[in-house]
């Protein structure tokens, strides 16, 4: 039949899940990409630091002090990165260092948004006093010096690689709470909340199966700029000295072990913070990315 | 007016007293203090002396009272390790910090707000990419990192700028750039975020279609209204340059509160710890105070709310 609607046949085309979506636009989304790539290597280094350190990141060779990078004069693929004023390889005092960095950003991020996810969920839903007592809260927080309190906490408590991840976690959550409780607000006014209330389902139920998946989006925004945050401070700690201990490999003890030498040796200042900034915009491109391809409407 | 305003100072009261509670009772969480004072190697009894001395033996209750109280008068204590009021310690730190802070604010407005409004108005535009890139790259770098790099290229090598000290307004260039980069992406997004706003709002449509040039378009109706968030998070900004600027202070070897507090952290001198979180806590609530008075000055909607 020629003169059948041509266009008909089109609605027998199946419409692409959401999933699938995603997936088309994550495959053209170039910061995404890149972002997904370096948390990638930096998970690989963290993981299988063991495996991929050229050599032990702890023993001194005081004979091979201070030795080139592979592209200076002298140089050698021994020490790719050279070493240091201890005679330690840079390239695998790096890499291990990305163990330090991972678990601190990550487990900062996760417990921050865990705890700051709760407060900005019962703030936003219950509404009240509830809600007038965690705003409260949040401007303690917001008023008091997040840095200072964080060496301070430090000095108290040591800088072990669980305090100092707890520690950053106590000062993180007052964003995750921001925007959950307003993204809960704007949430619970919707009718599918109205309809879980009426057919009797319980509050933890609301919070965590019907508000929970709905703002989850926002919530993977914050913990990826928080857990840029949280790695940029943890090195600031450790160059300060009350961070993460030496000789343990954190890359703000690198910048800070190679500030001696650093006028005549400036790869070994430039090499680690080049690694933590890489790393943090790596972090922030993967999280707005997932944004990007999760939310339909994208940016603006 | 009157009503919000006495509502938003009761609530800033709230917040200092619960903030010198949190102060006071952070540095108790070290453990005996006492113990502390005296030394590893220190007898018992000589721990006792020194409870009693520094009143250390009294209730926690009785001890915050004392200080709180004195606190309010302008009496910090004094410092255990100089025995100087802790009072005349902060105020002659404080203009170090202060000016090193108000220059940074100044300086990353003078940058953020201009880039802000152009990559909203030339939307995708070079301009945009370019502010976007530099917000990228401002939030991703190590503060202490980018003032080391900074020091290398224009104290050594360039040989234009001192590396440390606070002698001349040129001792402050490189710290103030450093601290900038700490709020300048904010400031940027923010102004970006709410000129885009403001420019698709209906009240810009209309003013385009009365024929306003431009420029009045531009300045008078969106800028206007992009700038309330701004103002709000300038104040906020204020704030945590003064309590951020420790990195900043250590690596310029700068005589501030930043490196008064980490040298008090460090040799666990509480009264002066305690005191700096408390001051720098007090501004910041003051600061907030301010801006959301000004806002209210600017946006009616907020009083009346």
């Amino acid at each position: 039949m020629s003169n059948a609607p041509a266009p008909l046949d089109n609605m027998d085309l199946p419409m692409p899940s959401p999933r699938q979506q995603s997936w088309e636009m994550a495959k053209r989304h170039a910061g995404l990409q890149i972002g997904a790539l370096i948390v990638l290597i930096a998970l690989i280094w963290a993981i299988f630091a063991p495996l991929l350190a050229p050599s032990d990141p702890y023993v001194q060779d005081l004979a091979n002090r201070l030795a080139p990078t592979v592209w200076q004069e002298g140089g050698s693929w021994e020490h790719v990165f050279g070493t240091d004023g201890f005679g330690r390889d840079v390239l695998s005092r790096l890499i291990w260092g990305t163990q330090v960095t991972m678990v601190v950003g990550f487990g900062a991020a996760v417990i921050s948004g865990i705890v700051g996810t709760t407060l900005g969920m019962l703030g936003g839903y219950l509404g009240g006093r509830i809600d007038a007592l965690m705003i409260f809260v949040i401007n303690v927080k917001l008023a008091m010096p997040g840095v200072l309190i964080a060496l301070s906490l430090v000095s108290i408590f040591g800088g072990s690689l669980l305090s100092i991840t707890l520690i950053l976690s106590l000062l993180f959550w007052d964003r995750f709470a921001v925007v959950t409780r307003t993204a809960t607000q704007q949430v619970r006014t919707r009718e599918f909340i109205a309809a879980a209330e009426v057919s009797g389902a319980s509050r933890a139920w609301i919070l965590f199966r019907e508000i929970l998946p709905n703002i989850l989006n926002q919530i993977i925004v914050i913990g990826s700029l928080e857990m840029g945050i949280a790695i940029l401070i943890e090195a600031a700690l450790s160059f300060l000295g009350l961070g993460i201990q030496p000789p343990t490999p954190s890359w703000g003890i690198l910048v800070s072990e190679a500030r001696d030498t650093m006028f005549f040796m400036p790869h070994l200042i430039i090499i680690p913070g080049l690694a933590i900034c890489i790393l943090v915009i790596g972090i922030n491109l993967l999280g707005d990315g997932i944004r990007d391809i999760t939310e339909p409407q994208g940016r603006n | 007016m009157w009503r919000y305003f006495v509502k938003r100072l009761g609530i800033a009261l709230l917040v200092v007293v619960t903030v010198s509670i949190i102060s006071f009772g952070l540095l108790r969480l070290s453990g005996d203090l006492a113990q502390n004072l005296a030394g590893e190697g220190a007898t018992p009894a000589q721990v006792d002396e020194i409870r009693v001395l520094y009143g250390l033996d009294r209730p926690m209750l009785v001890q915050y009272f004392d200080w709180a109280g004195k606190a309010v008068t302008g009496d910090l204590g004094r410092s255990l390790f100089t025995d100087d009021p802790v009072f005349t310690l902060i105020t002659d730190r404080m203009p170090v910090t202060f000016t090193l802070a108000v220059s940074s604010l100044f300086l990353a407005i003078c940058v953020a707000l201009p880039l802000g409004v152009f990559a909203a108005v030339y939307r995708n535009s070079w301009i945009d990419r370019l502010a976007l890139g530099m917000a990228v790259f401002g939030s991703a770098v190590p503060s202490f990192w980018f003032a080391l790099v900074m020091i290398y290229v224009f104290g050594v090598q360039l040989r234009v700028l001192p590396i440390s000290g606070s002698s001349t307004w040129a001792h402050f260039i490189m710290p103030t750039v450093t601290l900038s980069t700490m709020v300048m992406p904010q400031i940027m997004r923010l102004t970006r975020g709410g000129m885009i706003e403001a420019l698709d709002a209906d009240y810009v449509k209309m003013a385009w279609a009365k024929g306003l040039s431009p420029t009045v378009v531009f300045f008078k109706h969106a800028l206007r209204n992009a700038l309330l968030p701004v103002v709000a998070l300038a104040a906020v900004s204020l704030g945590f340059l003064l309590g951020g600027s420790v990195i900043v202070e250590s690596v310029f070897s700068l005589n501030g509160i930043g490196s008064l507090a980490y040298e008090s952290i460090k040799r666990a001198d509480f009264p002066v710890v305690q005191s700096i979180l408390f001051v720098l806590s007090f501004v910041y609530v003051v600061l907030t105070l301010l801006s959301d008075l000004i806002n209210a000055r600017i946006d009616p909607r907020i009083r009346l709310h």
